[in-house]
């Protein structure tokens, strides 16, 4: 399966949480209401402030991720594959 | 005459989508953009950061022109005056006719400006330009140069600042007066904040929070007049009260663009079956679109980010020859002063709707659930983000509700 790093940056999120919506398994709001990775619904004890995460996904899952990234009003999520090249946005 | 195989009006988030899906799909297709603001796209929801300073002006910038070019994207900085669509010409406003194969209507609105100014002299009655109040300290919030001129005022400094209007824009003012810890007084046109929305016990929630950073609320203020010469003095509501002030934050709604459109193709929006087609070869997408929604069952807008994307995708994609419905539930979350709100899918108070809630005034915390023919299609969450996977998981399978207290375990 292929793996991707996905990182928010918090200084651009504001919380819309479009990428909740799209995605809900990888993006959830922590308390400051910044979007924040989670790995396929699992919590992790971190997660609060885990603004990147490397995850393994399927094509679909992939697909879904991209469409959360671009759906986010302020471009704060960045999603790159397993060589570090940067998928989006691009 | 020019011709194009598409034209998008709208150089918004719904317009640059679709013209991004029409390119990736059609790497030869002649593609323009009609818009009268000559910039690229940039976010409307990260304007009031860029006013704070929390976001350089770069960011806000989504596109670039460069990136227009390298897509093969063409933009008209013009106004549509017209639509032929029998002969499918666009005319703007410069008098050029452009033809097109098919024409995307993205075209969202303008801040509506009161158009009762008072003595602020060179100012028309009607539909101000935004030039003209700027200079008058009057803003609305809608635009990059809106959100510029704003920034330079605020940095200089401005006394007795009032906002007016109840709703998202008005709370994007409360929000940057805060930041610039100036706080002034919300002049309310009903009895509550985003009242077509909330609920008076859920609005109470944030309104006690703005009253307890300083900020001022009156109610039921219908405003009668702006007073000033050349620059604004006070506003007088009809009430007979006045409110000296050296800076208007506007929140007074969006006028649809789409005059430029015979009227049998209009509504509140721009009308459209659930494939967000409008007539033969024209579509339309974003804030402007009164899309037949299959979830309601009937037509609405939608007036978010996330919608406004989705739609331009699937209008592009439709234009492109599919013929799919647009049936996304889409959301929008912002925080004021510290207290997140999250609306998720239908969220209009209507004839249909009924309303399930629930309060938490000590945690200040708020679920209010709407339910249309036993359907759950939207919600409103105040500081009550946990639930928002279920809840949106629910409005996508539309499964009739047994039991609406449900909703509240």
């Amino acid at each position: 399966m292929p793996k991707l790093k996905i990182v928010v940056d918090p200084n651009l999120c504001i919380g819309a949480a479009s990428c909740v919506t799209v995605a809900g398994n990888f993006f959830k709001l922590n308390d400051e209401n910044k979007a924040v990775v989670i790995d396929n619904g699992r919590e992790a004890p971190d997660t609060d402030h885990t603004y990147e995460r490397e995850v393994e996904v399927t094509d679909g899952q992939k697909e879904m991720i991209i469409l959360a990234a671009q759906s986010c009003p302020t471009l704060a999520i960045f999603v790159y594959d397993e060589n570090g090249t940067l998928l989006f946005p691009t | 005459m020019k011709s194009f195989d598409y034209l998008i009006t709208g150089n918004g988030i719904a317009g640059v989508t679709a013209a991004e899906t029409l390119r990736q799909k059609n790497s030869t297709a002649t593609i323009a953009i009609i818009t009268d603001e000559e910039l690229p796209l940039y976010s409307k929801v990260l304007l009031p950061n860029y006013i704070k300073g929390t976001v350089p002006e770069e960011k806000v910038f989504l596109r670039s022109f460069d990136w227009y070019k390298k897509n093969n994207l063409e933009l008209i900085f013009d106004h549509v005056s017209q639509v032929f669509p029998e002969k499918k010409i666009v005319k703007l406003k410069n008098s050029d006719e452009l033809t097109y194969g098919n024409l995307l209507i993205a075209s969202g609105g303008q801040a509506y400006l009161p158009n009762k100014i008072g003595d602020l002299a060179g100012l028309p009655a009607n539909r101000l330009t935004t030039q003209g109040v700027w200079q008058a300290g009057v803003f609305p919030l809608h635009t990059f140069e809106d959100a510029h001129a704003i920034k330079q005022w605020l940095d200089y400094g401005v006394k007795k600042p009032v906002i007016v209007g109840s709703s998202f824009i008005a709370l994007e003012f409360i929000e940057i007066l805060n930041h610039y810890k100036n706080p002034g007084t919300l002049l309310l046109r009903g009895p509550h904040i985003w009242p077509k929305y909330l609920e008076a016990a859920a609005a109470k929630i944030l309104e006690d929070k703005i009253e307890a950073a300083g900020f001022k609320i009156i109610r039921n203020a219908q405003i009668k007049k702006f007073h000033g010469e050349q620059k604004i003095a006070s506003v007088e509501t009809a009430e007979g009260k006045k409110f000296e002030t050296g800076f208007v934050g506007l929140g007074t709604g969006i006028a649809p663009n789409f005059d430029f459109l015979p009227k049998n193709l209009v509504g509140q929006g721009v009308r459209a079956n659930e494939f967000l087609e409008v007539a033969p070869d024209i579509f339309t997408a974003g804030d402007i679109a009164e899309f037949f929604d299959i979830r309601l069952n009937r037509h609405h807008q939608v007036g978010n980010w996330h919608h406004a994307l989705g739609s331009g995708k699937r209008a592009a994609l439709n234009m492109l020859g599919e013929h799919l419905p647009y049936n996304e539930v889409t959301s929008y979350g912002l925080t004021v002063l510290g207290n997140h709100i999250t609306f998720i899918g239908e969220v209009h108070k209507s004839k249909q709707t009924d309303l399930v809630s629930k309060i938490d005034t000590a945690a200040g915390k708020y679920e209010g659930y709407f339910i249309e023919n036993s359907k759950l299609v939207g919600a409103i969450l105040i500081n009550n983000r946990d639930k928002r996977p279920s809840i949106i998981e629910k409005i996508k399978l539309s499964d009739p509700l047994q039991n609406k207290a449900d909703l509240l375990r």
